[in-house]
């Protein structure tokens, strides 16, 4: 099929009115959430998850991937403002943009940081389009010994880049491989883990898992803790408008800080976080003044704006090529393509054509809508930063119980999301990642799955995995990463100028 | 020899799990061949590594400088897990504006700044919202106020 009958089958589907007003709905809940400090992306999509199951799965994965990259526009609004980040992501933001607006530049900020999120937006999906299908033929050639390594290589690499901890990631990872055991196995049929009860038989959903690890345990964590906002002023539209000079100092910093966070998005395990934190490191290296960064410097806000918007649209890459989510959004994501029937792999992009190229096409048409709700219609979001948060964590709260409810009409569930908070309380005062976790749940029945599959194939014979040269090249990068986490956790590294040191509450913000 | 706390509890937690699930496996279950894998094979190798490294950590919290724990929310996640389980106990048993008004109610104890009225009305807000969206809206087949109104 060429290019142009797939973009037309794309244009066709995303132009759907259901397709349409799903984007709209979720690139603006997206913003919210990205907007507002204290409510996560990824406990939003977990709550909003259910409601997708009414809807067709194009229509499903269209507004899911709006409240997505959606996130990666909001969060910088809080960051110039008030100084405080509304996703990790955004806080390297703060840097720059804050002191911007201090100089009453605040609308010239929030203007370049929306225009660089576009741009990095589309760059994304131009790279998205162009290297998906290539990926998608030599995923095809994958057997299951070279998916069972890759999908192991996704889980190492990202527990060595998340914040804190690489070891205490790396065990959040096999946890959630275990929890993922919890039910009956594909393989044998036999139900494990159960210990009696009737609804453990049919594994723990992972929905209910994303909103008690991180819808409850946020609220947990931050009732009582999320500071009091100071009224920010009005911006006119006026103010917003840049020189040229604003501009031209733009364009080379949004080049490079789309390529960065391109490259970042992409690969598994990384995400908007590294790409933002590491656009602006790369600025400032590359900057002919670096002193000025910290006071001001436009490239300090253009540059990680672009790089995570990039980031956004580039992690649905593996996500849709080869079956390997790349964050634990995308195990949402993927989650809900297996919950409507989907299955994701390489075969993805033939066998469900409508679906991928109707959401590059909605890609598109989601970031126009943002780019309008952020120039114009930015003092909605200004007004929305008001709202005390003893106001909103209850409706968290709420949406929560009645959301896990309705996934199975079970009120046990409503129990497990309770111990899952409390839980994710837990892992966070220890300094444990959750969202690792989240990855193995949803990588772990397939990850058991490809690994039986090539020992059956192979006779018993394990060394398989290492003589396919795919999967061999595959573990050895495994091995070496571990070897690395094994060395960081050790000898760690003395504290380099890096990333802000940002109050414990973005610090360990691992979602989007 | 200095302990950081953190570490050695985290470590000891995952060394616990990794632990339980492994002997579970074995006993439980079994694990077959290396040609035909069985259910306990996946388990047992995974909780072992948890084992491992959860005894990394614990020798890390022996040996890496001193942290300090972070302030432990009591109050909030003794407050917000007792909404949701009340949540649960009284779902069915209640109906879904009981229920939806009660766990509200509990979870905004959890802060310290809101005031007697403010919690009345967002009491009353959120369960006319709730009310709305899953009773009306989405149609969940549990009663509005059980035994009164269906």
């Amino acid at each position: 099929m060429s290019f142009f009958d797939s973009l037309i089958i794309g244009i066709e589907t995303a132009m759907q009115v259901d397709a349409l007003v799903y984007c709209f709905i979720g690139v603006t809940l997206g913003t919210l959430v990205g907007v507002i400090p204290g409510i996560g992306g990824l406990a939003a999509i977990a709550l909003l998850l259910p409601l997708t199951y009414y809807m067709k799965p194009e229509v499903a994965i269209i507004f899911i991937a709006g409240i997505y990259y959606g996130g990666a526009y909001g969060g910088s609004i809080a960051s110039i403002l008030l100084n405080l980040p509304g996703k990790a992501s955004a806080a390297v933001v703060c840097l720059d943009g804050y002191p911007l607006a201090r100089q009453g530049k605040a609308g010239l900020a929030l203007f370049l940081t929306a225009v660089g999120s576009f741009m990095g937006s589309i760059g994304g999906v131009l790279i998205l389009v162009l290297f998906s299908p290539p990926l998608a033929v030599v995923g095809l050639k994958f057997g299951p010994a070279e998916f069972f390594a890759l999908m192991l290589l996704g889980l190492v690499a990202a527990s060595s880049v998340a914040n804190g901890s690489g070891l205490k990631s790396l065990a959040m990872v096999f946890v959630g491989l275990l929890i993922g055991t919890i039910g009956t196995d594909i393989n044998s049929g036999v139900p494990r883990f159960h210990f009696g009860i009737l609804q453990l038989r049919d594994s723990v959903s992972l929905v209910t898992v994303a909103m008690g690890l991180f819808g409850l345990t946020e609220v947990i964590r931050s009732v009582n803790n999320v500071p009091i906002i100071m009224k920010p002023g009005d911006i006119t539209f006026r103010s917003m408008l840049p020189t040229l000079a604003e501009v031209r100092q733009s364009i080379a910093p949004m080049l490079r800080g789309g390529g960065v966070g391109a490259f970042f998005g992409a690969l598994p395990g990384t995400g908007m976080d590294v790409a933002s934190f590491t656009a602006y490191a790369v600025e400032k290296r590359v900057s002919r003044n670096p002193q000025k960064f910290g006071h001001g410097a436009i490239e300090g806000i253009v540059a990680p704006e672009t790089a995570n918007n990039a980031a956004g649209q580039t992690a649905f890459i593996p996500t849709l090529t080869l079956g390997i989510p790349g964050d634990a959004v995308m195990a949402l994501v993927l989650g809900a393509l297996i919950i409507h029937g989907i299955a994701p792999g390489p075969s993805l992009i033939n066998n469900e054509p409508a679906l991928f190229w109707g959401l590059v096409v909605s890609f598109v048409i989601g970031n126009v809508m943002l780019l309008i709700l952020n120039i114009p219609l930015i003092t909605i979001w200004v007004r929305m930063l008001l709202i005390p948060y003893r106001f909103l964590y209850p409706v968290v709260v709420i949406f929560i119980c009645f959301g896990t409810f309705s996934i199975n009409n079970s009120v046990f569930d409503i129990f497990v999301v309770a111990g899952f908070g409390v839980f994710g309380y837990v892992l966070l005062l220890l300094g444990f990642e959750p969202a690792p976790l989240l990855l193995g749940l949803v990588l772990g029945p397939m990850l058991e799955e490809r690994m039986v599959r090539a020992l059956v194939i192979s006779h018993g014979d394990a060394t398989v995995f290492l003589t396919h040269p795919i999967s061999g090249a595959l573990l050895v990068c495994v091995f070496a990463l571990i070897g690395w986490i094994l060395y960081d956790s050790f000898h760690p590294p003395a504290p380099a100028e890096g990333p802000p040191a940002q109050d414990p509450e973005t610090q360990s913000k691992m979602e989007f | 020899m200095q302990l950081n706390l953190r570490e050695v509890l985290g470590g000891l937690l995952m060394f616990g799990l990794g632990l339980s699930v492994f002997a579970y496996s074995l006993l439980h279950y079994s694990i077959g061949s290396m040609a035909r894998p069985g259910p306990g094979l996946f388990p047992a190798v995974i909780g072992f590594a948890v084992v491992g490294i959860g005894v990394l950590i614990v020798v890390r919290g022996a040996v890496a400088p001193i942290a300090e724990m972070p302030k432990i929310e009591w109050r909030n996640a003794l407050l917000i897990t007792l909404s949701v389980v009340a949540f649960g106990l009284t779902f069915r048993r209640l109906g879904v504006a009981p229920s939806a008004a009660i766990t509200v109610f509990i979870a905004t104890l959890a802060d310290r700044s809101m005031t007697h009225l403010a919690r009345l009305a967002t009491v009353i807000a959120l369960t006319l919202l709730v009310v709305i969206i899953f009773k009306f809206g989405v149609g969940i087949r549990v009663p509005l106020i059980a035994g009164v109104i269906y």
